[in-house]
């Protein structure tokens, strides 16, 4: 009898309705977790659920998956419910907007976003991420206050043009994340000006920042750990690294005459370098530079040709090296690499002490690069793993190798 | 006492709803920040702390987290990720209720983050009524009702089955 009351207490509780009894802050939170327009929608469940969306804090507002589900992004009475919603959602969120996220694929009213957005800013904005239409990009200014804004954590620019109005101050005190996407500056000193207006900063991402009057990009950045830069260099310009805290390294450039320059890596552990068309003797030096900066280094994966002079010096620039991962083969070899092949009297350190994984994907298996090959595997004393994924027009293999 | 001095080794006993009584190291229980407050505030960690709210399974599951995240360095971030995205799968509803509510008051933000973007992840891209079946919401609108609810944020509903 006691076990029939307990199952049927059990399955009582199985159906009953916890979400809806759930604290309003928690289902305030569960709520700011999704696409605004689903959390919106949840007002539809039941009278409980009507007004509990209002009080979320953070927005993801996306007009793709708000107007263009049924391809109806072009019904203006569908974009003026839009617009009359993220107005009326700023004027009720008076003190806190935790987060905001608009991406604009339709074009609006210039002035109307500006004013959403500095709307944002009197609101102690945490976390901003804007990413606009192509037709909205030149017709729309950042306000001024986003450049002095003490609560601003995180900021991310997608497709905001041209950034012509730096404004001479900038001071950005809170800004941990900085993400420019496809952000083109006017000259070295509205971008140089930016940068140094963010202190804290930990986490930089630049991709696609060009700008053609920008010719050095100072990365001075005492707090970053992280930094991302993908075609971020073009012509003779020059990107300096003066980050004594720099963890993580990711570059995605083509360097024909631009140059990274290392001031300060110290304390770098993981580099990710992808350099396309790399090969020409200018950018060699300009390589060989920048990876005799990170001493540190102790996993680096290169996106790029090499070739054994490079090699041997990569490898005795880096005397704490334990993962080498060579994303693109070893080499493409002529005659003239095989006058180069002098392997070093003194083995790098490295090797011998701290060269545990070797990864090489793109392996053709020329003579040559055997030979790199075979050197690595001999002198590299206390090598665990080795993977190479060899590539041949039709055929296809991978060798696996560990120490048990 | 033994609260103010520093030492790894230190434990203390919460106690759940169900009378259960669990052995805590106090590294372990400082990711609490319920607990932490309660440990600063001098309340002596010789003390079995009650949880008059959390049942024994669930605390169970949640000091599991906490080790985890207690235990792990800063570096093995990775390897935090994959256990947190383990850690909620395939557990049911009923369950995970109680998770996201031991974790609200005992305020662990990790934990409340993870099972609140759980819960999140179920009511995304799913019709309202599916949401209803799932979590046994009861719709209490006259039909009148549901399609002014509707009309207010037209654009919300655009594109639901």
């Amino acid at each position: 009898m006691a076990s029939i009351l307990k199952r049927q207490k059990l399955s009582e509780e199985q159906y009953k309705d916890r979400i809806s009894n759930l604290p309003n802050s928690l289902i305030a939170q569960i709520l700011s977790r999704l696409p605004t327009k689903y959390a919106v929608s949840t007002s539809v469940l039941s009278t409980r659920w009507k007004q509990l969306w209002t009080s979320i804090t953070s927005f993801d507002i996306d007009d793709n998956l708000l107007l263009c589900p049924q391809n109806k992004s072009t019904d203006p009475s569908l974009q003026r419910s839009f617009t009359s919603f993220v107005q009326g959602v700023l004027l009720r969120h008076v003190s806190c907007v935790q987060r905001f996220r608009l991406k604009c694929s339709q074009s609006y009213d210039a002035s109307l976003v500006n004013g959403w957005i500095a709307d944002t800013l009197l609101r102690n904005i945490q976390e901003l991420d804007l990413d606009l239409s192509f037709w909205m990009r030149h017709s729309t200014v950042l306000p001024q206050d986003l450049f002095t804004c003490r609560t601003l954590v995180v900021l991310k620019l997608n497709n905001y043009g041209d950034m012509n109005t730096v404004p001479t101050s900038v001071f950005l005190p809170s800004l941990r994340i900085l993400h420019l996407d496809c952000i083109g500056f006017v000259d070295d000193d509205s971008i140089n000006r930016f940068l140094f207006g963010c202190p804290v900063l930990e986490e930089l991402s630049m991709s696609g920042c060009v700008g053609g009057n920008v010719s050095v990009i100072n990365i001075v950045a005492p707090m970053l750990t992280s930094l991302f830069m993908h075609d971020c260099l073009s012509g003779e310009r020059k990107i300096v690294l003066d980050t004594p805290a720099l963890l993580y390294l990711t570059i995605m450039d083509s360097a024909e005459d631009g140059c990274y320059l290392v001031e300060n890596l110290c304390h770098l552990i993981r580099a990710d370098i992808f350099f396309y068309a790399a090969g020409s003797s200018a950018n060699f030096k300009a390589l060989t530079d920048l990876l005799k900066g990170m001493s540190n280094v102790q996993f680096l994966q290169l996106g790029f040709s090499t070739e054994w002079e490079f090699l041997l010096e990569l490898l005795e620039n880096s005397p704490h090296l334990e993962t080498l991962v060579f994303k693109e083969g070893l080499g493409n070899f002529g005659v003239f690499t095989q006058l180069l092949w002098n392997p070093a009297p003194n083995v790098p350190s490295c090797l011998l002490f701290h060269l545990k994984v070797i990864g090489i994907s793109d392996f053709r298996g020329e003579k040559e690069e055997w030979r790199m090959v075979d050197y690595l595997l001999q002198k590299a004393k206390v090598l665990e793993k080795v993977n190479i994924d060899y590539c041949d027009g039709g055929s296809k293999w991978t060798i696996h190798a560990s120490r048990t | 006492m033994a609260s103010s001095i520093e030492n790894n080794n230190e434990k203390l006993t919460l106690k759940s709803s169900d009378g259960e009584e669990f052995l805590v190291e106090k590294h372990v229980a400082l990711q609490s920040t319920l607990l932490q407050n309660m440990l600063d505030s001098d309340c002596s960690s010789a003390d079995v702390i009650p949880l008059p709210k959390i049942d024994a399974r669930t605390l169970a599951l949640v000091l599991g987290y906490c080790k985890k995240h207690a235990d792990a360095s800063s570096s093995k971030q990775g390897e935090l990720n994959s256990f947190d995205s383990e850690f909620l799968k395939d557990m049911d509803m009923g369950a995970l209720f109680n998770l996201v509510l031991a974790a609200n008051f005992m305020e662990i933000k990790g934990l409340l983050d993870i099972a609140a973007q759980k819960i999140a992840d179920t009511i995304k891209d799913k019709p309202h009524q599916e949401v209803r079946e799932i979590f046994h919401v009861e719709n209490d609108y006259t039909p009148e009702e549901e399609a002014a609810v509707r009309e207010e944020n037209r654009w919300a509903f655009e594109g639901f089955p």
